[in-house]
Formats: C-alpha cells, sequence, structure tokens
C-alpha cells in the first residue's frame, strides 16, 4: 500500500513540476486561464470524492460549498486581505457543510442524496430574492489581487495541498473507516462506528477544500453569480468524478481536468459541444467505468504482466 | 471477555427483553416479546421463517426501534440507542447474511471493529480494555492465515465466520449470532460449533437464533420459542421440546420432519 501511494506522490510531484515550469514555454494567456480554470474545477471534484466515492453518498450539491466561497470573495474582497477572504471563503463553506449536514447526513442512501439535490436551488433562489447584497443575476463584479499568472500558481498551490491532504487522510485509519462505512454502512454501526459523524467529517472536510477553491474561482472569473449554484454546475462535478474514477481523490482531478480541456477544445465547433461532450461522457462510463484512474491502473497491469510474473496485485 | 461494568450483583440478568413489541404497517413482527438472559449463559432462540427473531435481534441491537417495550443490558436501559453505542456498551451481533467491508481485508475488517470500540473514538466510559485481540480472534475461526486477503475473495462459509470474528472483536459481553449455521459446509460446521463452544467457556453470554437445533441444542442451557412474534416457550431444552404449543407449531410443517 505504501508502495502504490509513494508511486502516486512520485507521478504528482512530476505532474506538478510540469505545469509550474510550463509558463517558461506557454505564456498565452488563454492557455493559462483555461488551466487555471481546471485547477479549480479538479479541487472541485476531489474534494467531492471523500464523501462521494469514498463513502458512496452521491452529493448532487456541491456547487453549494464552492458557491458561498465564490460569495464571501464578492461580499468580502472589497474589504478584507486576500489571506482572510481565502480564510472566510473555507470557513463560509464549513458552517454551510454543518447548517445542511446536521440534519441529511443522518438519512440515508438515495435520500441523502437527493436532499444535496436541494440546497444549491435554495442558494440560487436566494441569490436572486436579495438581489440588493447579491446583484440578482448579474451577480459581484470581482477584482482580483493577483495577476493571471498569479492566480494560476495560487490554483496550483492549492491543488497540491487539496489532493496530498486528501490522499493523507484517505489513506490513513479515518480513510479506511470511510471506506467500510462505504461498503456496508450497516456493517459499520454493528462494528460500533458512529457512521453520521464520519459522514459529516468527510462532509465538512470535502467542503473546506471547495470553499477554498471558490475564493479563487470567484477571483478567476472576476465575477460571482447565481449560476454558480445551477444544477449543471453541481452535475459537472458529479460526472467529472465518475468520469476520472470514484474513491480515488487523483482520478476526479484527472476527470476535471480532462473534461474542462475537452469542453474548451470543443468551444469552435459550438453547435456540436454538447453532443461531442456527452458522446465522450458515454463513451467514458461505458468502457472505462472505473474511471480515468481505472483505465491508468489496467494499462499499467496490462503492461507489466507479461514481464513481471506477478500480475495485477 | 471482560464484561461491562459489573455494578449489578451475580445472579440479576445481563439482557433483559421487557414486552417489546414491533409492528410493520399492520404486521406485528414482535408482540409483547419478554424473557431474561443470564450471564454466561447459551440461549438459543428457535421458531419457524417469519416468527420475529431477526426482528428480535434488530431491536436489541438498536437497528430497530421498538413500539413498546425495554431492553436492558446489565441493568441498564439500552432501548433504540444507536446501533454504534450499545456495541460500545458490549452487546455485538452479527447478521444472516454476511457484511464484510468488502474492499478491506479479512484482518482490516476485524481491526476496525477493535479500533472503532476501543480506540480513540469509543467512549471513554467503556470499559474495554485496549487489548490487541484481532490476532486471537482470527485464529480462533481459522481466518488468521487468510488475514491480509481481499475479503471479497472468502466463501460465503468463511464470511459467516469473519462476521464472528468481527463481533468478537469489539470486545463484547454478549454477542448475538443471526443463524451462524446457515449456508456453512460440514467441516465450517463443526469449526464454528468449536468456536461456540470455546466462546461459551470462556465465560462469553451468547444469543444464538438457529434452526439446526441438533448442533445446538446439546451446547444449549436456555430456549426460546418466537411463534408469529410471540413467545410461545422459553426454558430449558428439555422443557421446550415437551411443551405442547411448540409441538403443535412445528407439527406438520417442515421443521416437524427436520428435527424428528
Amino acid at each position: 500500500m505504501m508502495h502504490r501511494l509513494a508511486r502516486v506522490h512520485i507521478g504528482l510531484a512530476v505532474a506538478f513540476i510540469g505545469l509550474v515550469l510550463l509558463p517558461l514555454w506557454i505564456s498565452n494567456p488563454y492557455v493559462i486561464s483555461v488551466l487555471t480554470l481546471a485547477a479549480l474545477y479538479a479541487i472541485f471534484a476531489s474534494s467531492w470524492d471523500i464523501l462521494s466515492g469514498y463513502i458512496g453518498q452521491l452529493n448532487f450539491g456541491h456547487a453549494v460549498f464552492f458557491g458561498v466561497g465564490a460569495y464571501a470573495t464578492g461580499f468580502l474582497g472589497p474589504h478584507l486581505h486576500p489571506l482572510f477572504v481565502l480564510l472566510a471563503g473555507g470557513l463560509t463553506a464549513v458552517g454551510f457543510a454543518f447548517l445542511v449536514g446536521v440534519p441529511c447526513l443522518k438519512l440515508r442512501g438515495p435520500y441523502l442524496s437527493l436532499t444535496t439535490l436541494v440546497f444549491p436551488l435554495i442558494l440560487e433562489r436566494l441569490a436572486f430574492t436579495f438581489r440588493d447584497v447579491t446583484g440578482g443575476e448579474y451577480g459581484i463584479t470581482v477584482s482580483s489581487p493577483l495577476s493571471r499568472i498569479g492566480l494560476y500558481y495560487a490554483s496550483l498551490a492549492l491543488l497540491l495541498a487539496t489532493l496530498t491532504t486528501l490522499l493523507a487522510i484517505a489513506e490513513s485509519r479515518i480513510g479506511r473507516t470511510f471506506r467500510a462505512i462505504g461498503d456496508d454502512d450497516q456493517a459499520a454501526m454493528a462494528a460500533g462506528i458512529n457512521t453520521t459523524r464520519f459522514k459529516l467529517g468527510a462532509f465538512v472536510l470535502g467542503a473546506a477544500f471547495a470553499g477554498l477553491g471558490g475564493v479563487l474561482y470567484a477571483y478567476h472569473l472576476r465575477h460571482v453569480g447565481p449560476e454558480t449554484f445551477s444544477l449543471f454546475t453541481s452535475f459537472s462535478i458529479v460526472i467529472m468524478g465518475i468520469v476520472g474514477g470514484m474513491g480515488t481523490i487523483i482520478g476526479p482531478a484527472i476527470g476535471a481536468c480532462f473534461l474542462t480541456l475537452l469542453g474548451e477544445s470543443l468551444r469552435e465547433i459550438e453547435t456540436f459541444r454538447i453532443l461531442i461532450y456527452s458522446a465522450v461522457l458515454i463513451l467514458c462510463v461505458m468502457l472505462f467505468p472505473k474511471g480515468l484512474w481505472g483505465l491508468g491502473n489496467a494499462l499499467r497491469g496490462f503492461i507489466r504482466k507479461p514481464v513481471a510474473s506477478g500480475g495485477p496485485q | 471477555m471482560s464484561g461491562p461494568p459489573t455494578s449489578n450483583g451475580a445472579g440479576a440478568p445481563i439482557l433483559s427483553i421487557d414486552r417489546v413489541t414491533k409492528h410493520f404497517r399492520g404486521l406485528t413482527a414482535l408482540s409483547r416479546v419478554s424473557f431474561e438472559v443470564e450471564r454466561g449463559e447459551l440461549l438459543v432462540v428457535i421458531g419457524p421463517n417469519g416468527a420475529g427473531k431477526t426482528t428480535l435481534f434488530n431491536v436489541v441491537s438498536g437497528f430497530a426501534r421498538p413500539d413498546q417495550g425495554k431492553v436492558e443490558l446489565a441493568g441498564e436501559p439500552i432501548t433504540a440507542l444507536a446501533p454504534h453505542v450499545i456495541v460500545r456498551r458490549g452487546l455485538a451481533r452479527t447478521f444472516q447474511i454476511p457484511r464484510p467491508f468488502k474492499s478491506l481485508t479479512v484482518e482490516a475488517n476485524v481491526e476496525m471493529a477493535r479500533t472503532s470500540t476501543a480506540g480513540a473514538f469509543s467512549h471513554p466510559s467503556a470499559a474495554h480494555k485496549p487489548v490487541d485481540n484481532v490476532e486471537r480472534v482470527l485464529r480462533l475461526v481459522q481466518l488468521w492465515e487468510r488475514r491480509d486477503q481481499g475479503s471479497d475473495t472468502l466463501s460465503q462459509g468463511e464470511l459467516k465466520l469473519l462476521e464472528v470474528a468481527r463481533a468478537l472483536a469489539t470486545n463484547p459481553a454478549v454477542v448475538l449470532l443471526d443463524e451462524p449455521y446457515a449456508g456453512l459446509g460440514p467441516s465450517e460446521m463443526t469449526n464454528l460449533t468449536r468456536v461456540i463452544l470455546d466462546l461459551h467457556r470462556s465465560g462469553l453470554t451468547l444469543v444464538i437464533i438457529e434452526h439446526k437445533l441438533r448442533e445446538l441444542m446439546k451446547l444449549a442451557q436456555h430456549v426460546v420459542v418466537l411463534h408469529y412474534g410471540e413467545k410461545i416457550a422459553d426454558g430449558s431444552p428439555a422443557e421446550v421440546s415437551r411443551d405442547a404449543r411448540v409441538l403443535e407449531a412445528y407439527m406438520g410443517g417442515r421443521k416437524a420432519a427436520e428435527h424428528a
């Protein structure tokens, strides 16, 4: 298990060194901007994975957490130092996680997932209703304290922090308990696990990183509006997680990068964009049920098998 | 096996079920069922399918809330407490159909039960000693050699033994076993009987739902018979087998031939 984790860390290090050095060759602001967006979605998708992938409680409302982080930036951005804004974004998301989680996480299976669907819709309504504060459908304009390239590096740093922290937790006894609850929550209770507390923990943990990411998201878009809470946004995260490979932390991050880059590359053929995007999704789910991460592992096993004697696992 | 706080004197029942009633949409699964389990006793609950045996286990272990009635463990009320709280108080259960943590190894399955009841997450007042009994428990059910295997590689019979091991790893004073023999092969049955005998001799209180009377009647000291949610007999195996209502309930059914 340690070997596997060590390999993942080496892979992460190589990928991040590459991404850090990338602007030396590619200074096109559009490319940097797309990569920043991919990194931010990767933060959202991997933070979604800790509850949805490990405990198996699909969260259809993860947008609540980065959405409130983004709105906190809209409200507080002009008044506070950016680091305090970042902190406020994370804390607001954590507050919402408790607010939503305490009543909901006692529910099991599909009921919890259905409930998570409702909260972003409520917040979307609220954003429209209290237009004096939120700017209604126009939202709030945000000015970024960082340059494009500065924001790129800030997003990379937060992504790296998110991935390493969540991986460390996922590989710990806590992560194993998350998996046990995901396997069978009744058996987990019978084994003495306070399943509600662990679910709330996973919910809050994911919310914290999403909230931090939400601040950078608002800086990146230079704007925050109610569309953040739309069903499309929340479902995008779910799709990124599934395509990347749930229950792996890295998988959803890869899924997020893949789908963000795919979406951007199809921008020029706007008419067929949704069609191609949907086709790719269906193919991914049909051909690689364990996601891109699972596909990677399978390929590695396939390449090794004829050479090494051990075979996969 | 260490028990929960022994504030009660010897002779007080360790588990007391008092007029427990449970309805499911008009169907009465349990109707005013009462009985007591003495410390160290091996009690077998029998009754035809649908008699309410598993519902009784669900109520006692906190998985179902009774409509009426009380359950006490060592004199303390545990009625409708959360399942994980009841386990930490010293009452563990198994499931009729095994429910392993399939993404974890055999050892991790058992370790999970031990740490969550004896580790940092457990209730400070629990009397559990943080003894590392994972190895002892896995050796007892003869799964120690397979500890590093994924639990999804075990046979159905081995999974039943893993259920027992996981319940024991919580360091309980009372264990409820729900049809532990169902689905076992002949050698696994012998193995399980040896395990049950071993646990019984160690002083653990065991409550077992079982159809296969012949296997257990030799060991049982106390038999409770449920029929359509009602307790129709309660006593020693000899008393129960002479009971007119029991004979009537079993007569003509498939069970009559099985136990003839």
